[in-house]
């Protein structure tokens, strides 16, 4: 098999080009011969010929890191100029070695991507297994209009995941022009939402999108609407009322005053960390969240976000699998919450960082169409529960109607869990030794792994085992094919 | 409401006596150095309390004999028609719920010492981490019975995610 594509591989020894615009819109088994330098005669295509270039970066980055930090003393310049001068080179090489034996081919029901130089690699996607395809652009491959296709996929594919910035080495394929990568997007994701007509000829749901454009607006064509947006004050304003900032202040604070007015220096070099925690806890995720847009295309929810790296995701409402909404005690005055989100797949799991409740809400009617979290009356548990949790015994409590199971819990940071019948995969009741003397009980709703675990909290025992059993039945109609939630 | 839902107590399996067995024998294994290993302090050094330390062992394994004993009992499972239940526990008692359509797999294993004394554990997985449903022991013929039949009901009832 190796020999024959070889064979019809035209262009192998092109040199590396710069950036062209996308090319033209065409079919990957289209029969009439591509003009695209990346198609070959069988259909497979190559990654962007920048590939290299950004890949053997890396290379040569990570080693002058591991250079520098250990012989930090030693090195002279002449070192390190014969070691890139033989570095280089290599990565370059190794960088055009990854490109060269990488192509991917869109076949009737999946996408068949070889790998590997050395040990070959052939992995075949099941567009009906995909559970998302994100477009992703580091700053990088941004600056050269290159973009990630992350595809997700579910369950065991999570342990691949070592890759250097989260994704997986061998599901991603990077890097594609920003063009072809949304075309391709377009095209896993008609093949993927309805797998009956799954054909890579299938039209495209984002309509010809010229390259031009400007990378947030080219896939808009088809009719979407906008659902939230996060306004950049509100969202500066909600880091500044969460309680990192003001922990890192207060501990800058603790550890430098002391060092300083005793004249040392150590105590100001020790508050370096808590610099860079506050600068993840605040600055980053004002640039992973700002601008955030939320708005629905054919294919389901859209997340754009993203100051310098974009990233873009779409969430379709069956992969939902519960929704978690979080007031934190600063927030509450205004009536901002969080929504969060367990999603199959390894997607994003914040829908919106920060919004007023009633968009939450709205966004929850979007994923749950017809589900009313509000009108589920919520009961506490029995007043002897007060013993295991007497400071936010007022809080806990849960209820349930036909269609989701709601629990309320927290304190400070107030959750409220929404879990539909039909998505739940198994129910635990569990007794403690403690719990089992004041015959309460525990019911757990397991999902998919995600930031909601939902619990209904300290329960009487009986109905407690009464709920199992109901939930049970609910969920039992929930998973019917002709039920909403399924 | 619910009272309906809830299974006949007659329709809960319990666990073969291998388990039970199984698990005294390995506390036997246990117990027996450990007594032994008391007895030679006892015999090495002098002085009144020493006795009194080859009692800890034997009353730690009484206990446990017991434990056991209570463990095995009241670990159970039922098949619904839909779901399977699994009640477990004496200190902490739980009780799971398995939906057919929800599970991905269903392990059987038995180690060595579980193949001599006759019997296999099933573990079923779900899409989600913490749905810990376990049936311990089983006579190898019986697992394989569940094991295929809840495969085959999984199959008819799968519901994707």
């Amino acid at each position: 098999m190796t020999t024959s594509w070889e064979a019809t591989e035209p262009t192998v020894a092109d040199p590396p080009k710069p950036p062209e615009p996308p090319d033209p819109p065409q079919r990957s088994e289209s029969p009439d011969p591509p003009e695209s330098s990346e198609s070959g005669d069988d259909g497979y295509r190559r990654l962007h010929p920048l590939t290299p270039f950004l890949r053997g970066w890396v290379i040569v980055a990570a080693f002058a890191a591991t250079i520098g930090r250990t012989f930090a003393e030693e090195v002279t310049a002449r070192a390190i100029g014969l070691t890139m001068l033989f570095l280089v080179p290599a990565a370059g090489i190794y960088g055009y070695c990854v490109w060269r034996f990488t192509r991917y081919r869109l076949d009737g029901d999946g996408l068949r991507l070889d790998t590997g130089l050395l040990v070959r690699r052939t992995r075949y996607v099941r567009l009906d297994r995909l559970q998302a395809v994100d477009l992703v652009q580091p700053l990088l491959a941004r600056l050269v209009g290159l973009a990630v296709v992350r595809l997700d996929l579910a369950g065991h594919e999570r342990r691949d995941r070592a890759d250097s910035d989260g994704g997986s080495a061998t599901s991603d394929l990077r890097y594609l022009s920003l063009g072809h990568a949304q075309r391709l997007r377009g095209q896993l994701l008609t093949g993927s939402a309805r797998p009956a007509a799954a054909s890579p000829t299938a039209p495209d749901p984002f309509g010809p999108s010229d390259g031009s454009d400007p990378p947030d607006r080219s896939d808009r064509s088809d009719g979407s609407a906008t659902l939230a947006e996060v306004p950049p004050t509100r969202l500066a304003a909600a880091i500044a009322l969460s309680p990192a900032p003001w922990v890192a202040v207060f501990g800058v604070a603790a550890i430098a005053v002391p060092s300083l007015l005793t004249g040392t220096r150590t105590g100001v070099l020790g508050a370096i960390p808590i610099l860079g925690w506050l600068w993840h806890r605040t600055v980053r995720v004002f640039a992973v969240g700002y601008p955030y847009t939320v708005s629905t295309s054919a294919d389901g929810l859209r997340l754009d976000s993203g100051l310098i790296e974009r990233a873009h995701a779409t969430v379709p409402p069956g992969r939902v699998q519960a929704l978690r909404i979080t007031a934190p005690l600063l927030w509450r005055p205004f009536g901002w919450v969080t929504l969060r989100m367990n999603v199959a797949g390894s997607g994003p799991t914040v829908l919106l960082p920060v919004a007023r409740h009633d968009e939450a809400m709205a966004l929850v009617g979007a994923l749950l169409p017809g589900v009313d979290v509000a009108a589920v009356a919520l009961t506490r548990g029995p007043r002897r529960a007060l013993l295991l949790a007497p400071a936010h015994w007022w809080v806990l409590a849960c209820g349930a109607d036909d269609r989701i199971f709601v629990a309320r819990h927290g304190l400070l940071r107030r959750h409220t869990d929404i879990i539909t019948h039909g998505k739940v995969q198994s129910i635990r009741l569990i007794a403690n030794p403690l719990a089992r003397l004041l015959r309460l009980a525990d019911v757990h709703f397991d999902t998919i792994d995600g930031p909601v675990r939902v619990r209904s909290g300290h329960r009487d025992r009986q109905a407690a085992t009464a709920l199992v059993y109901a939930q049970a039945e609910l969920s039992r109609l929930g998973r019917r094919p002709d039920h909403p939630d399924h | 409401m619910a009272e309906a839902l809830i299974p006949d107590p007659a329709s809960w399996q319990v666990l073969p006596p291998q388990l039970r067995r199984m698990r005294r024998t390995l506390l036997l294994g246990v117990t027996v150095p450990a007594v032994m290993l008391t007895l030679l302090i006892t015999v090495t050094v002098d002085g009144w309390p020493w006795p009194l330390l080859t009692g800890v062992p034997i009353a730690v394994a009484g206990w446990a004999w017991f434990a056991i004993e209570r463990v095995w009992r009241a670990w159970r499972y039922a098949e619904r028609e839909d779901d399977l239940l699994i009640s477990r526990g004496i200190l902490i008692q739980r009780l799971v719920v398995v939906p057919y359509g929800r599970m991905q797999l269903v392990d059987v294993s038995a180690g060595p010492l579980a193949r001599r004394f006759g019997i296999a554990k099933v573990q079923l997985h779900t899409a989600a981490a913490t749905s810990d449903a376990v049936i311990p022991g089983l006579r190898p013929a019986e697992a394989a019975r569940l094991r295929d039949a809840l495969t085959e009901r999984g199959e008819a009832r799968s519901a994707g995610l």
